[in-house]
C-alpha cells in the first residue's frame, strides 16, 4: 500500500478549521493536487456535508466519496490521539483504493489546546486558534499551540474589533514555538491562505509533482 | 425424487431434531407426507416467460401460469398451491424454482402457509431458488403461520447470478391470532443463505425463535409489534445504494409498523426488516418495495395484486 | 500463580482495557438513535438493551464466531479461521455494524502484531489483511489475538462480552443517559448474562450460529441512516 502524506489540522471550535481546509483545497488542486479530507467533528457530519457540498458537488474539485465524515464518539481528542484506529482504518480503506491522492486532510473535532495528532495519523499537524479569543492565546501555550509544525492564527481582520494586538501575538509566538513557522491568515478573504499552500506543498509534498501531472506525462 | 435424501434437509439443527419421533397417521415419506415442486422458467421466443419444465407432486402443486400486468405482459405470475392449506407434523416439503434466458417472474402463493399443531415429529421445507444472468424474480409468499406447539425448519437457498434480481420476502406471524393463540408454537427455525453464481456467499442468515425460551416480546426482539417481515432484494451492485436509499425515503415509520434497511455484505443487495402489528401493514410496505424496485430496475409501474 | 499465568492475566487485562485502541470508544450500538428518538430513559432501559444484544445477537453468533476462530487458531487451522471470518461476515446484514466490526478486527490484529511476533495465525492473517485477502471480523480478530497471547477461549468470549458491555455503558454515560455509579452498577448485572452466554455458546459449531432481534435491526439501520451522530453506530 502507498503512504499518501497526511496533514492534522486541530483546534478549537469555531477557529475556523473546515474554512480553511476549504480555502486550502481549491489552491491545492489548481497546482493539481488531489486532495481527501476526512472530518472527525463531535456532534455531527454537517461539517463534512458542507465541504463536500461546496469543494465536491458544486465544483467539482474532488469526488464526493473523497470526504468522509467519521463519529467520534464524544472524544475527539481520542480519535486523533491515543485511539485514532478508526481514523487509521478509513485512511487504510482509502489509501488502498484511491492511489491517485497526493493528501489527506484529518480534521480534528472541535477540541481544547492540549489537543496534538498521533505521529502515526498525522505526519504533519497544523493548529489554528483565532484573535477573537484574545492576543493572550499563543502566550498561554499548550500542547496544540507548542508542538505542532504550523501555527495559523484566524480572523485577523476582526483584530481591531476584539482589542487583540497581533504584535503581542507574533512575539508570543515566536517565543513559545522556538522559531518553529506561524501565520496569521483571514479564510473569509484568502488572506495569506496560499502561504499555508506553500507550507503544505513544501513541507508535506515536498515539492513534488501532482500525481494527476505524472499519470498524464505517462 | 421420493427419496428420503432429497426433501430432507441435510442440515437439520439439533433444537428441531429433538422432536424426532415417529409419525403415528401417516409416516416420514409417506404418500401425501412429500410436497415436491420442480419448475423452470424461460422467455420464448415472443419475449413472454414460459414454464419450460415443470414436476409437482402433492400437497404442492402449481397454478398455470398468468399474465395480468399490463405495465409487463411477459411476466409470469405463478401461485404455489397447497391442498392441505398448511404444513403438518412429518411433512418434507422440497420447492425448486429455476430461471432462465431473460425470465421474468413474480411467484407466489395461494394462501397463508399454515404450520399445523404438532404432537410428534416436526415439518420441514426445502426451497431452492436459482437465477440465472440477466433474470428478474420476485418470491413473495403469504405469510407463515406457526400454530401451537408446532415445530418447523425452512431452509431457503438462494443463488442468485451477479447481473439478475431477486426480491425474496418473508413474513412470520405470531400463530391464529383470532384463536387468540399467540407465540405458543415450539420453534421455528429459517436459514437462508444466499450465493451468486461462483458459489461465493452474499449472504447468510440464521433465525432461530422458541417463544417458550425467548421473551418474544420484550423491547428489542419484537417489542409492542407482532408480525416480523423480511425483504431481500438482491440486484446488480451498481444499483443497490441507490435503490436502498429511494426505499429508505419512501417509507415512513408510524405507530404501527417500523421498518429498517441496510447493504448486504460486499453490496450485494439490500435487506429490509419489518415490524407491524397485523400482516396487511406488512404486505402493504412488501408492495410499496416492489412497486419501487420495478420502476428502478424494469423501469415498469407496478399495479398492486393482492388475492385476498 | 505461576510466571507464565501472571502474564496471560496481564494480557487479559490489557486486552481488555478501555484504553486499548481499537475505536470501540466510539460506537454505541443504536443506543445514540434511541436517545435522540427519546424512546430510552435511564439505567433500567441501558441494562434490558444489553441483554437482549448479548442473548439475542452478540451470543449466538459473535461468541460461536469467535469460539470457532478460537479453536482453530489454536489447532493451527488456518483455513477454519478463514470459515469463521467468512461466515462471521456474511452473517452481518447491517452494514453500519459490519464495517464497524471489521475496521475493529483489523486495527486490533495489526496493534497487537506489533508486539507479539511469534504466533503463526496471527502473523498469517495480518498479512492477509493487508492484502484485503480476509474480512478481519471482530470476533475472529479477537479470537486470534487472545489466542496469541495464551488466553483461554472462555476468558476470550468473556473479555469481549465485557467489551461490549462497556462500549455501551460508556456511550449511555457521554450521552448523559446515565451517570457513572449507574454505569457501574449496570455492569455488574450484566455479569449473569455474559457467564451463561459463555456457558451456552463455548462449544457451538459455525453451523450452529443464529441471532433474532429485529426490533434491534432496525435500531441499528436507523441510527446508519441519522443525519447527524456522534457515534459510528
Amino acid at each position: 500500500m502507498t503512504h499518501i502524506p497526511r496533514i492534522g489540522i486541530g483546534g478549537p471550535v469555531g477557529s475556523g478549521k473546515s474554512m480553511l481546509i476549504e480555502r486550502l483545497v481549491p489552491m491545492l488542486a489548481e497546482k493539481g493536487y488531489s486532495v481527501s479530507i476526512i472530518s472527525n467533528d463531535v456532534i455531527s457530519k454537517e461539517d463534512a456535508d458542507r465541504i463536500r457540498d461546496n469543494l465536491a458537488t458544486k465544483r467539482g474539485l474532488l469526488p464526493e466519496n473523497l470526504v468522509i465524515g467519521l463519529a467520534t464518539g464524544g472524544c475527539p481528542h481520542t480519535a486523533i490521539r491515543e485511539d485514532p484506529s478508526m481514523n487509521l482504518a478509513v485512511i487504510e480503506e482509502i489509501e488502498s483504493k484511491h492511489t491517485e491522492l497526493d493528501l489527506i486532510i484529518i480534521e480534528s473535532g472541535g477540541d481544547n489546546i492540549t489537543t496534538t495528532f498521533s505521529p502515526i495519523l498525522a505526519d504533519y499537524s497544523m493548529y489554528i486558534i483565532d484573535v477573537a479569543g484574545g492576543d493572550k492565546y499563543p502566550r498561554k501555550g499548550g500542547l496544540g499551540i507548542e508542538s505542532c509544525d504550523l501555527l495559523v492564527i484566524n480572523k485577523i481582520d476582526l483584530a481591531m474589533m476584539v482589542g487583540a494586538d497581533l504584535d503581542i501575538m507574533r512575539t508570543d509566538a515566536k517565543k513559545i514555538r522556538n522559531e518553529k513557522p506561524f501565520e496569521f491568515i483571514n479564510c473569509k478573504t484568502d488572506e495569506g491562505v496560499m502561504k499555508i499552500a506553500e507550507h503544505i506543498i513544501r513541507d508535506v509534498l515536498l515539492d513534488s509533482v501532482p500525481k494527476s501531472a505524472i499519470a498524464q506525462k505517462v | 425424487m421420493n427419496k428420503l435424501g432429497y426433501y430432507t434437509p441435510e442440515d437439520i439443527p439439533k433444537e428441531i431434531l429433538t422432536f424426532e419421533t415417529e409419525v403415528k397417521q401417516l409416516g416420514v415419506g409417506k404418500t401425501g407426507k412429500v410436497g415436491i415442486l420442480d419448475i423452470e422458467l424461460q422467455k420464448d421466443s415472443t419475449g413472454k416467460t414460459i414454464i419450460t419444465k415443470q414436476f409437482s407432486q402433492v400437497p404442492l402443486q402449481l397454478q398455470r401460469a398468468i399474465y395480468p400486468e399490463n405495465s409487463l405482459p411477459e411476466m409470469a405470475y405463478l401461485y404455489v398451491i397447497s391442498p392441505s392449506g398448511g404444513i403438518l407434523q412429518g411433512d418434507r416439503y422440497r420447492t425448486d424454482v429455476v430461471l432462465k434466458n431473460k425470465a421474468i417472474a413474480h411467484m407466489t402463493t395461494q394462501g397463508a402457509t399454515n404450520i399445523y399443531s404438532m404432537n410428534s415429529n416436526f415439518a420441514s421445507q426445502i426451497l431452492n431458488i436459482t437465477v440465472d444472468e440477466n433474470c428478474y424474480l420476485e418470491y413473495i409468499p403469504d405469510q407463515i403461520i406457526p400454530h401451537k406447539n408446532s415445530r418447523y425448519y425452512q431452509k431457503v437457498n438462494l443463488n442468485i447470478h451477479n447481473n439478475s434480481t431477486l426480491i425474496y420476502s418473508e413474513i412470520l406471524t405470531p400463530g391464529r391470532v383470532a384463536m387468540d393463540e399467540s407465540f405458543e408454537y415450539d420453534i421455528c427455525y429459517l436459514r437462508t443463505h444466499c450465493k451468486n453464481q461462483d458459489k461465493k456467499i452474499r449472504f447468510l442468515e440464521n433465525t432461530k425463535i422458541e417463544p417458550k425460551k425467548q421473551k418474544l416480546k420484550d423491547f428489542g426482539i419484537l417489542g409492542e409489534y407482532n408480525v416480523v417481515g423480511t425483504v431481500y432484494i438482491l440486484t446488480r451492485k451498481d444499483d443497490v445504494n441507490e435503490l436502498e436509499n429511494i426505499i429508505n425515503k419512501s417509507i415512513e415509520n408510524t405507530d404501527v409498523v417500523s421498518v429498517g434497511t441496510s447493504i448486504l455484505p460486499d453490496e450485494s443487495g439490500i435487506v429490509i426488516r419489518i415490524l407491524g402489528n397485523k400482516t396487511d401493514i406488512v404486505f402493504d410496505i412488501i408492495s410499496k418495495i416492489l412497486e419501487i424496485s420495478r420502476k428502478k430496475i424494469l423501469r415498469a409501474s407496478f399495479t398492486k395484486t393482492r388475492k385476498n | 500463580m505461576n510466571i507464565d499465568e501472571i502474564e496471560q492475566e496481564l494480557g487479559v487485562m490489557q486486552l481488555s482495557d478501555s484504553f486499548f485502541p481499537t475505536g470501540i470508544f466510539a460506537t454505541s450500538n443504536g443506543l445514540e438513535f434511541l436517545f435522540k428518538e427519546k424512546k430510552i430513559q435511564g439505567m433500567t432501559d441501558v441494562v434490558e438493551i444489553i441483554k437482549i444484544n448479548i442473548l439475542q445477537q452478540i451470543g449466538p453468533s459473535d461468541c460461536v464466531a469467535l469460539a470457532n476462530a478460537f479453536d482453530s487458531a489454536c489447532k493451527n487451522d488456518f483455513d477454519k479461521v478463514i470459515e469463521a471470518d467468512n461466515i462471521g461476515f456474511a452473517t452481518k446484514s447491517i452494514k453500519e455494524i459490519r464495517n464497524a466490526s471489521t475496521r475493529s478486527g483489523i486495527q486490533l490484529i495489526k496493534c497487537v502484531s506489533e508486539f507479539v511476533k511469534d504466533d503463526k495465525i496471527l502473523n498469517q492473517y495480518k498479512e492477509d489483511v493487508i492484502k484485503n485477502k480476509v474480512y478481519g471480523v471482530f470476533p475472529v480478530a479477537f479470537a486470534i489475538c487472545c489466542n496469541a497471547l495464551k488466553i483461554k477461549k472462555e476468558k476470550s468470549m468473556m473479555m469481549m462480552l465485557y467489551g461490549f458491555t462497556v462500549g455501551v455503558v460508556g456511550a449511555a454515560l457521554r450521552l448523559g443517559l446515565i451517570q457513572h455509579f449507574e454505569g457501574q452498577k449496570i455492569i455488574h448485572s450484566v455479569k449473569p448474562i455474559i457467564s451463561q452466554t459463555i456457558k451456552e455458546y463455548s462449544n457451538k459449531s459455525l453451523f450452529e450460529m443464529w441471532q433474532f432481534a429485529p426490533q434491534v435491526d432496525i435500531i441499528q439501520m436507523s441510527h446508519e441512516k441519522m443525519d447527524s451522530k456522534m457515534f459510528i453506530t
